[in-house]
């Protein structure tokens, strides 16, 4: 099946198809999945809030849920039956400065707090750690694939 | 006579007129921007030469404007990458963006093994490579000195190990909010027989990208 390739701070949706993204390192890839339809949407997100009056973009993680939930709305979802999966904010560097310090974890925690304000539940995620991601989301069951920069994978 | 004068107008009124992005440039600017590279490649080369103790290479870089949604059309960005980042500092105004140097896995093994005559040991094959992310990114502040007349100094290099995007997208998510494209080199080193890809990113603020304006009005 063909995979559908989203680009940092984009979001891309479909019904059956594969959604890919490469190499999350502190960015969050959120997925939102309507099981009983069978539609989600995923984001390659990179800042936690939008501030106020900017352009919406899906590099922000609450302009990229508000994009998704519409995008899967006009598929013909309910947003009440939408769930979540979220993966990534890693710490790359072996060098921290201290603004950047743990900067993966406090945007994965940003945007729990946006998923909340929506009611839309995390079913399962993997965050945090020091290597990369690529992310593998499959809407024909809702399954997805974590792979590691140093080659381990994972299914959640 | 009339672009000094805009010159000057420029100095005066420095942070009231809206300052330009990437997005403005044109042919002639990018065009600028290229010889950047290439000055600084130059210069690299040659303190990597002396470093090594034999002749190195450099080929002239092509300079690529790139959306940070398209990076993955440009780079492989999927590749296992050592990178080294340092930041750009301008002694006067602050932060000027950042300077990303990545070597791929086999470039970055040969390079060690060239300088080190054994890459065995981990930490010293990191150091070995923030070190000549060090360079570079010396060559192109220097390159920037002379043609801009803008002092900029690196930081201290942080390295990582991963896909070439994850190391550094934390630094991108930092600028995305003003600026949504970044500057790509590629060039390569070749030392005798060897050949090693090196790919640099410029990661500017609008800093930097009025820097290249302003060097154009004033020869203008």
């Amino acid at each position: 099946m063909s995979e559908i390739l989203v680009g940092i701070g984009e979001f891309r949706v479909s019904k059956g198809g594969i959604l890919k993204t490469v190499g999350l390192g502190s960015c969050i890839g959120i997925a939102l999945y309507d099981p009983a339809i069978k539609v989600g949407g995923l984001a390659h997100v990179m800042l936690p809030q939008s501030t106020n009056g900017t352009k919406r973009s899906a590099k922000y993680a609450d302009h990229a849920v508000e994009m998704m939930v519409e995008a899967l709305e006009r598929m013909g979802s309910d947003r009440r039956k939408v769930i979540a999966k979220i993966a990534g904010g890693a710490q790359i560097f072996k060098h921290m400065t201290m603004d950047m310090l743990r900067i993966g974890e406090r945007n994965a925690e940003a945007i729990k707090s946006i998923l909340k304000d929506y009611g839309i539940r995390i079913v399962s995620e993997d965050i945090g750690g020091s290597e990369g991601r690529t992310v593998y989301f499959f809407t024909s069951d809702g399954r997805m694939l974590v792979k590691y920069s140093k080659g381990g994978e994972l299914w959640i | 006579m009339v672009g000094w004068f805009r010159f000057w107008i420029y100095r005066v009124f420095w942070g009231v007129i809206d300052l330009r992005s990437i997005e403005d440039m044109g042919e002639v600017e990018l065009d600028a921007l290229k010889e950047l590279g290439n000055i600084g490649v130059g210069k690299a080369a040659t303190s990597l030469s002396q470093m090594l103790g034999k002749m190195v290479e450099m080929s002239v870089p092509k300079a690529i404007v790139v959306r940070i949604q398209d990076l993955h059309k440009v780079i492989d960005v999927e590749e296992i990458v050592a990178g080294v980042v340092t930041g750009l500092d301008d002694v006067e105004n602050g932060q000027a963006g950042f300077l990303y140097i990545t070597f791929p896995e086999h470039s970055s093994r040969k390079l060690v093994e060239i300088l080190l005559g054994d890459g065995s040991d981990e930490e010293m094959a990191d150091s070995t490579l923030m070190e000549i992310g060090n360079i570079l990114s010396s060559a192109f502040c220097d390159a920037t000195a002379e043609m801009l007349g803008i002092t900029l100094i690196p930081t201290p290099p942080n390295f990582g190990r991963d896909f070439a995007i994850a190391v550094i997208d934390i630094i991108i998510s930092q600028l995305a909010e003003k600026s949504d494209y970044v500057v790509v080199f590629e060039t390569k080193l070749e030392e005798s027989e060897d050949e090693l890809e090196i790919l640099v990113i410029l990661i500017p603020n609008e800093r930097f990208v009025n820097y290249i304006f302003q060097m154009l009005e004033m020869v203008e």
